[in-house]
């Protein structure tokens, strides 16, 4: 009987925050705009060592991302929802991106599911989902997975059927891989993310 | 199977509850320049029972709170400390004062000494969570949030960190005013009082450094039920102020964890209440129902100057865990209100219930004693029942009670005594030429007794009289006289 | 027993020839070296604290775990003999501005080192704690295994004595912590050998951000068809409230946070 309160309790709250979970837009990085060239490279999200492989089998190092304004986003491939919804919002913002500046953005994604989502299952990935040549997929090893997912502030654990619990964020990552920002949860603007790309590229 | 089905038809309710309490921010289509921001300011907190002064301001201002969450011990009763986890360093939280529709941004700080992680669900707030996930604080980091202060009220703020209950158990939970647009009624004096519940290892008053108790909480059995975050935090020496006829108003807050509390201060009545700390006042009001984690806003005058106590009127609570404030209002006498004493006159029924107390032996098994055998009696007796008034040595207290010791009064009675120790004694008296005015209640004692201590008294102290017997105690009490005559008293 | 444990040293060993792997350029020392002051704890199964709907109990493989938490001494030397760690040098990214601020200086604990040395080292960030482990040849215990292993009663205690385990946790827990923290090794030890699994300090571990429930305590994720999260997660004891309070505080953490009493200990594969 107890837990039929406590049952009751949980969706009462979760229904609430689910109508009112937004994407939240994280906080610029305090001044982004005065970080000098050695600090921006010290708060560089590719200083993670290590290599990786992307859908194309090409062996390749985060730093190898650099040059490019990037949309990242931690996902596996045999998500069910949010993951491909998460695709689909870069997607939308990739859309709204002006086509004088598709050559200055990147998107990528990062598998969680080091096990089972091999090259094969990333390229079949981003050819259902029609990920266009701007897009790169890759894996890692657990360790990288797990100390990028540190570095972006996205939570995941293994289940014992082999899906991923995590959360849902989508990180913007300057030329250097240093954070811009970071939006949480489901329902994105990509519009103003576009946006807050274009004024980023000046 | 009816359990499932009451499981399936519950969550059905819920997301139907859910879907309707869900507040969607109103939206404000006329952009009014009222509704703009116009300015802002630091929030200036106050620990209770002081309440910060009301801004008195047209537009909505953007606000800073500041609030540290400090882990330490402190006192909980005379002798009992307790590790208590506090919103600014004291319990319960700062008071928190606003305006409607103003911006908050609020930053939660957690000292770098302390063991756990907060945060700060406020009710003011809408939104999931009421802050609590935007602001879970590890120790030694601040946490930035904001919201808009949408409805106006008298809010409870908490911690939402697991297990809540404990959280909010060891002191975490405050009060956040959200003034309405234009101001509340200007008063005298304001005060913040909050009641919460304690669920310690060792029982009342047990001394030391004592640790939450998570079974008694669970029984919802406190230990300790008080006003402010200590038993005596808000009476005594730091009871609060007020001068005769001044208009008081105390935002009362209750934070459990458990306890609901019936909130009344003994001997005013509150002229409003708003009730639940909303937006609906009530008018004379004896006692108002404050739920766990709720509020009330109430006013009141005292018009006669004196400490008046409140207290959660689940009574027990006030006078046997602690759930007692006072008020000291000072000022001149109205007696036209009240009269304080006018007189105190004894009750004597003519057969009253006092006379079914089981009597004493009857009369026929009684029997006639020596000198001896009474004045030992009676010494005996005296020390018991008279000397607490008139004095060990008989010589009373001047202008209370009066000397037994060479009373002309008594001496010279006809009746040795007899019926003041049988009825008592109530009116203006003279002895020894001083006058008295006091009550001597009737003192149960049967007639063998009474013969004894008078026995004494009419022969000790300096006073000699001889022997007082049951018979002519008796004949007395049938409403005889005795043959010696003397002076009749006044009665 | 023995040829058993040499016989898992050559595995790490060949194990860690993959430095490439490697997230951070730490240097691993000789493994063997830092084995001695480990314990093996043998595995088995585990009911988490927040059970998952599809499973009930983890299978814990053997691993290899400090039986002190890193001290102040062993981080200088390591702070030593990796500068870009020093307090001055390390990122934001990786260390927050509380980073070894007890130190007096990047390489000194200053005047009261002597009380400091044998203090396990707080103040440090997940990815700090993560390459001192690699430095030793070794890696963060998961969050599983630091709860089994932390499951273990004190060495010594009857069995049937649990509840005063939990009690002694929680008197820890609702004390703020003491202005110098005591030497490691000073309160208990469990009966894998242990010391001080309780009542020390918070520890770190490798997977610490695995809880994918909202910090908000009060609320279970997020209905099933909406993400990838599963069912609502559910304590496996609801009275368990001393590890409500462990994974609390874990919730609260960001990997490049460092917190006054939180410190680390070591664990290494066998096998
Ligand atoms: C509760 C207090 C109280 C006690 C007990 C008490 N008396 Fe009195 N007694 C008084 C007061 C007061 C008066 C004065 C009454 C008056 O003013 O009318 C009084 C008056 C008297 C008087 C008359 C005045 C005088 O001083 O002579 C006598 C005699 C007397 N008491 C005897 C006794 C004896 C004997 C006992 C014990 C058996 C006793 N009292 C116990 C309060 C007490
Ligand atoms: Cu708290």
């Amino acid at each position: 009987m107890k837990y039929l309160y406590i049952s009751f309790l949980f969706v009462f709250l979760v229904a609430c925050s689910n109508q009112t979970s937004t994407a939240i837009e994280a906080q610029n990085r305090d001044n982004t705009k005065n970080i000098s060239e050695q600090d921006s490279n010290s708060l560089s999200v590719y200083q993670i060592e290590g290599d990786w492989l992307t859908q194309n089998n090409k062996k390749t190092t985060l730093p190898d991302l650099k040059g490019k304004i990037q949309v990242v986003a931690m996902i596996f491939t045999s998500c069910q929802y949010a993951c491909p919804k998460i695709t689909d919002d870069i997607l939308a913002i990739e859309k709204n991106i002006m086509p004088s500046d598709t050559d200055k953005v990147g998107f990528t994604l990062i598998s969680f599911d080091v096990e089972r989502d091999s090259v094969s299952k990333l390229k079949k990935f981003a050819f259902d989902k029609k990920l266009g040549s701007r897009w790169t997929l890759l894996r890692g090893t657990e360790e990288q997975v797990r100390t990028l997912s540190m570095l972006l502030d996205v939570n995941y654990e293994k289940q014992p059927d082999g899906s991923f619990n995590h959360t849902n964020i989508i990180t913007i990552l300057d030329k250097k891989g240093v954070i811009l920002y970071r939006y949480e949860g489901l329902e994105i603007d990509a519009k103003a993310i576009a946006k807050k790309i274009k004024s980023a590229l000046q | 199977m009816i359990t499932k089905d009451i499981f399936k038809s519950s969550v059905v309710l819920a997301i139907i509850l859910a879907f309707f309490s869900c507040r969607q921010p109103a939206k404000n289509n006329s952009k009014d320049l009222k509704d703009t921001i116009d300015g802002e300011y630091e929030a200036q907190l106050t620990d209770a029972p002081k309440v910060p002064a009301s801004r008195n301001y047209e537009r909505p201002m953007k606000v800073t709170v500041h609030l540290e969450v400090v882990e330490k011990e402190m006192r909980l009763a005379d002798g009992v400390t307790y590790n208590f986890w506090t919103f600014g360093g004291h319990v319960p939280g700062k008071f928190i004062r606003i305006r409607e529709g103003d911006e908050v941004e609020f930053y939660l700080s957690n000292n770098p000494n302390n063991k756990m992680p907060h945060n700060i669900d406020l009710h003011a707030v809408s939104g999931p969570g009421g802050g609590a996930e935007a602001s879970m604080t590890a120790p030694g980091h601040t946490s930035k949030f904001s919201f808009k202060a949408l409805n106006s009220g008298l809010y409870v703020y908490h911690c939402a960190t697991a297990p809540v209950g404990m959280h909010i158990g060891n002191g975490m939970y405050g009060l956040i005013y959200v003034e309405p647009k234009g101001g509340l009624e200007p008063v005298d004096k304001e005060f913040y009082i909050m009641q919460s519940d304690f669920y310690t290892k060792g029982k009342y008053g047990e001394s030391g450094l004592q640790a939450f108790d998570m079974e008694k909480a669970l029984r919802e059995q406190p230990d300790y039920v008080v006003f402010n975050g200590s038993v005596g935090a808000a009476s005594g020496d730091n009871a609060m102020h007020a001068k005769v006829g001044e208009m008081i108003r105390i935002f009362v807050g209750n934070a459990g964890p458990n306890m609901v509390s019936s909130f009344h201060i003994i001997g005013t009545i509150f002229d409003t209440i708003r009730i639940e700390g909303g937006t609906q006042t009530n008018h004379n009001i004896q006692t108002t129902l404050i739920p766990a984690s709720g509020a009330c806003i109430v006013e009141f005058s005292c018009k006669v100057p004196g400490v008046y106590t409140l207290v959660d009127h689940s009574i027990f609570r006030a006078f046997n865990k602690g759930a007692l404030a006072q008020i000291e209002i000072t000022g001149p006498e109205d007696s036209t209100i009240f009269s304080h004493k006018q007189a105190d006159a004894v009750y004597l029924p003519e057969s009253g219930i006092v006379q079914d107390v089981p009597s004493a032996p009857v009369a026929e098994m009684l029997e006639e004693r020596t000198m001896d055998a009474r004045l030992s009696l009676g010494g005996a007796r005296f020390k018991n029942t008279c000397a607490a008034c008139h004095m060990a040595n008989a010589e009373g207290i001047p202008g209370s009670f009066p000397p037994l010791a060479k009373s002309d009064f008594l001496m010279n009675r006809s009746d040795k005594g007899i019926s003041i120790v049988m009825h008592g004694l109530n009116g203006k008296i003279t002895v020894n030429g001083k006058e008295y005015d006091g009550v001597m209640p009737q003192l149960q004692l049967n007639d063998d007794e009474i013969a004894n201590v008078l026995t004494y008294v009419r022969n000790s102290f300096g006073n000699k009289g001889g022997l007082v017997t049951l018979k002519e105690v008796q004949a007395i009490r049938k409403g005889g006289k005795l043959l010696e005559q003397g002076k009749k008293s006044k009665k | 027993m023995h040829v058993l444990k040499i016989a898992c040293f050559a595995l790490i060993s060949i194990k860690l020839g993959f430095t490439k792997e490697s997230v951070f350029r730490e240097k691993a020392q000789d493994p063997t070296v830092a084995q001695k002051e480990m314990v093996l704890v043998k595995g088995g199964n585990f009911t988490p604290f927040y059970k998952n709907a599809n499973s009930k109990t983890i299978f814990v493989k053997p691993f290899y775990i400090d039986v002190h938490a890193v001290t102040n001494a062993d981080f200088l030397r390591f702070v030593k003999e990796n500068p870009r760690w020093a307090r001055s040098k390390a990122s934001r990214l990786f260390a927050d501005a509380a980073y070894l601020k007890h130190w007096a200086s990047d390489f000194s604990l200053g005047k009261d080192s002597s009380l400091l040395e044998d203090a396990p080292v707080t103040n440090v960030s997940w990815f700090a704690a993560t390459a001192y482990c690699k430095w030793k040849g070794k890696r963060l215990p998961t969050l599983v295994e630091w709860e089994f292993a932390a499951a273990a009663e004190r060495a010594g205690k009857a069995l049937s004595d649990t509840n005063s385990l939990t009690a002694f946790i929680l008197k820890w827990y609702e004390k703020p912590a003491p202005r110098m923290l005591p030497p490691t090794k000073s309160t208990f030890k469990n009966t894998y050998g242990l010391w001080d699994m309780h009542g020390l300090i918070w520890e770190w571990v490798y997977d610490f951000n695995m809880s994918v429930a909202n910090s908000d305590s009060r609320n279970a994720p997020v209905n099933k068809n909406l993400s990838c999260v599963s069912g609502a997660v559910s304590a496996a004891n609801p009275k368990d409230y001393a590890s409500y309070m462990r994974y609390g505080f874990r919730q609260s953490l960001k990997a490049n946070y460092t917190v006054a009493n939180l410190g680390f200990r070591c664990a290494q594969n066998c096998k």
